[in-house]
């Protein structure tokens, strides 16, 4: 394995597959949004080489998404399972992502949709608060 | 709810109480302590295995995630480190000392008489042996307290588990209506759990064999129990100190010998038979 070049710099230092991803995503009321599954980086093409002196890539959105089988069985998700959330969204990453407020609907999925509305809301005190 | 289980909980000290009230021959009872007897048609083997079995229910592996979500839930800070010092210095040696108590109980009246304990409602006996139906009485409660208080735990364990694993709203501190899937899977958890005890399997097995499987999954939850409080982007200024790591890591070789141990153990005793 060869040495990481140490480039010293402002701000927070992030290790993307340590920091960001499997994080929980919590909205501005630390609701939990979902996790982070995947990224989306901007001028990089798979397969493709990078021609030198190219500008580093920047991270453009943060997806989440339907991950439980895959995240069983190993694979990644189809794009089209997963929610793009960009990247201007996030308020900070500490050992969660927080979000900043937003009319963002996260998409909780037609299994908690269909789990609350068949099954959870008819038990008695299934829509009551906790005391 | 959890709260009035761990009040009630203690109630089991009458186990306690009763090994006093038995009035054994101390000298006899910490003899069998110092120099154990393996009985002649066991071997070592099935005393290390009950042993591990032991261990792993005293250190069960989902705890972590227990008191982990119910600090996230209920908003802990670092002023709350004292109640949670507190928990680990008194509550742990406090259930080892009941553990020891039934253990001892069991060895006055049960082992004298060749009585082999199959059920729940046996361990009881010593205690009525000492204290007739009042000591009973308390014995009743502390046991569906601490059984009552371990099938929460287990249950939303299950439900913290996976509901943070794959990025599901979780809490019980939520609507169950927000926060559908974690509320079905502790359904689901608790159906599935009296379905098995409504087979005809024997529960003591069913739990001899879950206590043994938890010293084999301790490091898996031990370890990176270890690593995190070694972080301080989770721990601030309250990383481990050395004399802490020391005790943890030689801690986590004893875990480690007693997760790998398990499994052979248990093929060798035919599961402690």
């Amino acid at each position: 394995m060869t040495e990481l070049p140490v480039i010293h710099h402002r701000g927070q230092l992030v290790d993307a597959r340590l920091h960001l991803l499997d994080r929980q995503l919590l909205d501005d009321e630390d609701s939990p949004a979902g996790i982070v599954d995947d990224l989306v980086l901007s001028g990089v093409e798979l397969d493709k080489d990078i021609p030198e002196g190219t500008e580093a890539p920047q991270l453009t959105s943060l997806l989440s998404g339907h991950v439980v089988a895959t995240r069983i069985f190993g694979g990644g998700p189809p794009r089209s399972r997963l929610q793009g959330i960009p990247r201007s969204l996030v308020d900070s990453i500490h050992v969660v992502v927080k979000l900043k407020p937003t009319d963002m609907v996260f998409d909780a999925g037609w299994m908690e949709r269909w789990l609350c509305d068949r099954v959870i809301k008819h038990i008695p005190g299934g829509r009551h608060a906790a005391e | 709810m959890e709260n009035v289980t761990g009040m009630l909980g203690p109630m089991l000290i009458v186990f306690a109480v009763s090994v006093f009230a038995l009035h054994p021959n101390w000298g006899d009872l910490v003899h069998q302590v110092t120099a154990p007897a393996i009985p002649d048609k066991e071997s070592a083997a099935t005393y290390w295995y009950f042993a591990i079995a032991l261990f792993g229910a005293a250190m069960t592996p989902y705890e972590g995630f227990f008191f982990s979500s119910g600090a996230v839930e209920e908003h802990w800070t670092t002023k709350d480190l004292g109640t949670a010092r507190l928990n680990v210095i008194v509550g742990f040696p406090l259930g080892g000392l009941l553990s020891i108590a039934i253990a001892a109980c069991a060895t006055i009246v049960l082992l004298p008489s060749q009585i082999d304990v199959t059920s729940l409602s046996q361990t009881v006996m010593p205690v009525v042996a000492a204290g007739g139906k009042l000591f009973l009485a308390f014995a009743i409660v502390g046991i569906v307290a601490a059984t009552f208080g371990a099938a929460l735990e287990t249950t939303l364990s299950g439900g913290y588990i996976l509901a943070q694993f794959l990025g599901w709203p979780w809490g019980k501190i939520r609507r169950p209506a927000e926060a559908a899937r974690f509320h079905v899977v502790m359904i689901v958890t608790i159906v599935a759990g009296a379905a098995v005890l409504y087979t005809d399997v024997d529960p003591i097995m069913v739990t001899e064999y879950s206590v043994v499987f938890s010293a084999i999954a301790l490091p898996l939850t031990y370890l990176p129990i270890l690593i995190v409080a070694n972080d301080s982007e989770y721990m601030g200024d309250h990383t481990n100190g050395r004399a802490t790591n020391m005790f943890a890591s030689v801690y986590l070789v004893i875990i480690l010998v007693a997760s790998v141990a398990a499994i052979p153990l248990m093929i060798v005793t035919g599961a402690g038979q």
